[in-house]
């Protein structure tokens, strides 16, 4: 994995990249990502653990986020609580993905769909 | 379950690296979840996400652990997950759709897979003993009724175990009393064990070897060898598990018996799991054992190469030899070679299998209605696909699509089934009658899980295929030449769907039918006369060890003493004893030998109860003719008896019974009073019997009486003071099995109530999925008819008649349904012959019954669409063109 180019992940899909973007920004927990996804996209379905840990799952197989020592003391009430941030590579995919996104959007293809609406 | 426990047992279905991962993370975070919003739908929201992901998880897994194929997106396996993301997600834009298909799955499944569980427990499952097939349990029959299945002697079995060299080895039991032992630890309440008597060969015809020590010898053959082996169980329980147990001495029955083996954990003696100790049987050939006293059991291992059949006839041969020599015990008895699973699982088997049909008739309904939930949607989509193929999608594609979507509600359905089966299994053992044979065995067995996912993707690819196929075969022309008035989907399919309803109706009506004549039966069976009173009566055994009481005096002291002590208590009415409760099965037939009214000798089979105190009186069985036992029937005066209606008539028949002499159990009695009968099995079946005073009776033989005591409040209450006024009079004495005596009768209807309860539940989930079937055909007809209608309705029909139309189409459903259905019940109805008391399984007002009750659910099924089709506005309907 060490010689992975970011070009190589895209596109992700779109619930790997808005949690790869929350990462990248701070180390979360498990419930700490589902609370920061329903703050930032209040429309999407809650977050469930079963998708959720599929795709950390499948994120730090790829090298793309890793697990860090907690930032800040937790509760002692004897639940697993691992946080996650982004890894270099994380970073270079997420920001090669949101870079394809805008591109995507920029497309005067997509103006006019997007126009069409009003 | 809590939510926790469930999500919990979710994540143990994930594959074990996943698990160890992430596991304990999962659970924590979804407990966070539930802190923020305590509510149902969270829980289920979780428990939904977690069985739509399993299947993704999955195959990841199993992706990473073959690292050949490294690119993503391109392999196969990776595009097959894309279509399932795909899938799934197309599944979540009509979540009705997708929960009701995996709930009649699971539905389906889950109670198949748990009645599986416990027919492969019960009857499939082989004996816990070595090479089950070569045992075999002994009976004797008689020439005139070789079905016979009754205990046998041990002269007889002697003979056989010497002569007929059919079997390595031959072991007895004795099973014909509830063979109980009093246990009295030093410093400890004494209690009551189930204890049996056995021979030598008994063991090792089990091939059950001892944990410690060793078994017995024919040598130990013999009355009264105080050698005891243990049960595990009752050696950790009273040895603490000592090792140096051997040799060392226990009290049972007031006598201080050796311990000379413990066997192993896994040992289960034929008779039952609780039996906890072993003691050898006496098989002399002189003193109590004679041709005429049968009362042991046996089983037996055939000779490698010895087939049942030569095994039968070895044994026949020694059997006509005796014949011959003993013709006044054997000129007509014969003996039995039968194969003892088949004897284990004895009467369950016929409710077992018959549960088992009904189970799979469940499965059959829930895949017709998940197969015309399909077909119903793969319908609606038609013109979407036709369209794909017009445009140059690829039509193994668009196949797979439709193969991969039906197989993620079938394994959905599947998972969720085996939680049902899970629960399913553990509610069936909680209601299951102890009667039912084996039934501590019964386990959710792992191999059932797979056999409810083999059930779960064969009904995927079959109810999968044909609307793939259909989709696949489309017109994209045609479809689209039927313009924006949507698809109705051609006569063709819409034939197809009311045939899958209509099965689905008739499988409703067999199953309906099977549980409207349990439940008759089971009606005729509560109702049925036993001939006495159980109401706030409660029953308790005691027994007087021989030991102790070895004088008949003793005994009737004793019994005599403990009576009146039991009257005195507050609120008690009346009491009396019996050396076997009411009800509670045949017991001690003995022959009796009378004179008839020419003055012949005769002979009949009569059962023999020994009688303390106010029997009939605390029971309310009337005294029709004479006296009842007095103060002067001792030890020491003539034998007298009474008899019951049923042997009066028999033997008397119109004559007067009173003064009348018999013989039985080598004495002779004369008939003082006649009382009415009593049942002698739940089900109400009489028998001639003949009751003994224990005054009299108690100097021959010792056995234990079941005290009956009517109060005048709860008949629990009594068990206390009870147990107090027995241990005042002697503290090593047991007050064994308490019971009220209604409990006694209930657990003889166990059977018959488990069977009702499931088949009814059957019965009633049928009838669910039925309506819920002809409520899908009959809605989506109206919506597919809508322009019709309002057509229709615009020329003029009034809302009635379009009601009717649509009412007209559901019930022509159901009645071919029903024709259908009917005919097979009545195919069907001999399975249920054995099953069912005073009723008929082919009984017209069942039947009636039935049609009525699914004439009115497909009428209140169809009565919604029926009334949107009247809703239907005639403009808008045309517009909508």
């Amino acid at each position: 994995m060490s010689k992975s180019s970011p070009k190589q992940f895209l596109p992700l899909a779109p619930l790997d990249f808005q949690i790869l973007s929350l990462l990248a920004g701070r180390a979360l927990h498990g419930y700490g990502i589902v609370q920061a996804c329903a703050e930032a996209f209040p429309e999407q379905p809650a977050l469930e653990i079963g998708s959720l840990y599929r795709i950390i799952s499948r994120l730090l197989d790829a090298g793309l986020i890793r697990e860090v020592d907690a930032p800040r003391a937790e509760p002692d009430d004897r639940r697993v609580r691992r946080y996650y941030t982004v890894t270099a590579l994380g970073r270079g995919v997420g920001q090669a993905e949101a870079e394809r996104l805008r591109a995507l959007l920029a497309h005067p293809a997509t103006l006019r769909l997007l126009g069409e609406r009003r | 379950m809590s939510g926790p426990r469930l999500v919990a047992w979710l994540i143990r279905l994930y594959p074990a690296e996943f698990r160890q991962r992430f596991g304990a993370e999962m659970l924590a975070t979804y407990l966070d979840q539930r802190d923020a919003a305590p509510t149902l739908r969270r829980t289920l929201a979780t428990l939904g996400n977690l069985l739509l992901s399993l299947p993704a998880v999955h195959l990841e897994a199993r992706r990473a652990r073959r690292p050949a194929h490294p690119i993503r997106r391109t392999s196969s396996m990776g595009s097959f997950l894309s279509e399932l993301r795909q899938v799934s997600r197309a599944l979540a834009k009509q979540p009705g759709f997708a929960a009701v298909a995996i709930l009649t799955l699971a539905l389906g499944i889950g109670a198949n897979t748990a009645v599986f569980s416990v027919l492969n427990s019960v009857v499939l499952a082989p004996l816990p003993y070595d090479q089950p097939e070569q045992l075999v349990r002994l009976y004797t029959a008689s020439r005139q009724e070789p079905e016979l299945r009754q205990f046998l002697t041990a002269l007889d079995l002697l003979d056989v175990r010497e002569q007929s060299g059919a079997f390595t080895d031959l072991g007895t039991l004795y099973t014909y009393r509830e063979t109980g032992g009093d246990l009295t630890p030093a410093g400890e309440q004494p209690r009551r064990i189930r204890v049996m008597d056995v021979s030598a060969g008994y063991f090792k015809a089990l091939r059950a070897t001892p944990l410690l020590g060793r078994t017995f010898t024919p040598e130990e053959e013999h009355p009264a060898v105080p050698h005891l082996v243990l049960s595990y169980r009752l050696w950790k329980e009273v040895a603490n598990g000592d090792p140096n147990i051997i040799g060392r001495t226990i009290p049972l029955n007031g006598r201080e018996c050796e311990v000379i083996g413990v066997m192993r954990p896994s040992f289960r003696d034929v008779a039952g799991e609780d039996v906890a100790a072993w003691l050898p049987a006496n098989l002399e050939r002189s003193g109590s054992n004679s041709r005429y006293n049968h009362y042991l059991s046996a089983i037996a291992r055939l000779k490698p190469g010895v087939t049942l059949a030569q095994a039968q006839a070895r044994v026949s041969a020694v059997m006509a030899r005796n014949a011959a020599w003993f013709p006044q015990t054997n000129r007509d008895r014969t003996m039995r070679v039968l194969p003892l699973l088949d004897d284990t699982v004895g009467e369950s088997r016929g409710s077992v299998y018959v549960l088992m049909g009904a189970a799979g008739l469940v499965l059959l309904i829930a895949c017709l209605n998940v197969a015309n939930l399909f077909l119903a949607r793969s319908l609606g989509q038609s013109r979407d696909v036709a369209i794909r193929t017009a445009l140059g999608a690829n039509r193994t594609r668009l196949i797979r699509q439709r193969l991969s979507e039906s197989l993620l509600v079938a394994v959905a359905g599947g998972a969720a089934g085996s939680l049902v089966a899970f629960w399913g299994v553990k509610l069936l053992l909680s209601v299951s009658p102890t009667s039912l044979a084996r039934a501590e065995e019964v386990g959710f067995d792992p191999v059932l899980l797979g056999f409810a996912l083999a059930t779960t993707v064969l009904t995927g690819l079959l109810f999968g295929a044909v609307p793939a196929w259909r989709a696949s075969r489309v017109d994209p022309t045609e479809v689209l030449h039927e313009g924006a008035r949507g698809n109705t989907g051609g006569r063709g399919s819409r034939r197809v769907r009311d045939v899958l309803v209509a099965g689905q109706v008739a499988v409703a009506v067999i199953l309906l039918i099977g549980a409207g004549v349990l439940m008759k039966s089971f009606v005729a069976l509560q109702r049925v006369e036993l001939g006495f009173s159980a109401e706030r009566v409660e029953t308790f055994e005691v027994n007087l060890p021989a030991a102790r009481y070895g004088r008949p005096e003793r005994r009737l002291q004793f019994h005599e003493q403990f009576g009146r002590r039991l009257t005195e208590l507050p609120g008690v009415e009346r009491v009396g004893a019996v050396s076997w409760l009411p009800a509670n099965g045949n017991y001690h037939i003995w022959g009796v030998e009378y004179r008839d009214s020419a003055g012949a000798a005769q002979s009949t089979g009569a059962q023999i109860r020994v009688v303390e105190g106010d029997l009939f009186e605390t029971l309310g069985v009337p005294l029709l003719r004479g006296r009842s036992f007095s103060a002067g029937d001792r030890l020491d005066t003539n034998g007298v008896a009474l008899i019951n209606q049923s042997l009066a008539q028999k033997a008397y028949g119109a004559r007067d019974p009173l003064g009348e002499a018999f013989q039985t159990g080598g004495r002779s009695w004369r008939v003082i009073g006649v009382v009415g009968d009593i049942a002698v099995e739940a089900n109400g079946t009489r028998y001639p019997q003949v009751y003994l005073s224990h005054a009299q009776f108690a100097g021959n033989r010792n056995w234990s009486l079941s005290y009956v005591v009517r109060s005048a409040g709860s008949a629990e209450a009594v068990i206390g003071p009870a147990r107090a006024a027995l241990a005042a009079l002697d503290p090593a004495l047991v007050l064994h099995r308490p019971r009220p005596l209604d409990d006694v009768v209930a657990r003889h209807r166990a059977r018959e109530r488990f069977t009702l309860l499931l088949m009814a539940t059957f019965a009633a989930v049928a009838l669910s999925l039925a309506a819920v079937g002809v409520y899908g055909v009959l809605a989506y007809a109206v919506t597919q008819r809508v322009h019709e209608i309002g057509v229709r309705m615009a020329l003029g029909a009034r809302p009635g008649q379009v009601r009717g139309a649509v009412l007209r189409h559901g019930l022509l459903i159901a009645a071919i349904g029903m024709g259908a259905g009917l005919v097979a019940a009545v195919g069907l109805s001999r399975a249920l012959e054995r099953l069912v008391f005073g009723v008929s399984p082919r009984d017209p007002l069942v039947f009636l019954t039935v049609v009525l009750v699914l004439g009115a659910v497909v009428l209140a099924a169809g009565y919604l669409p029926a009334r949107r089709a009247t809703r239907v506005q005639p403009l808008e309907a045309l517009r909508g063109e």
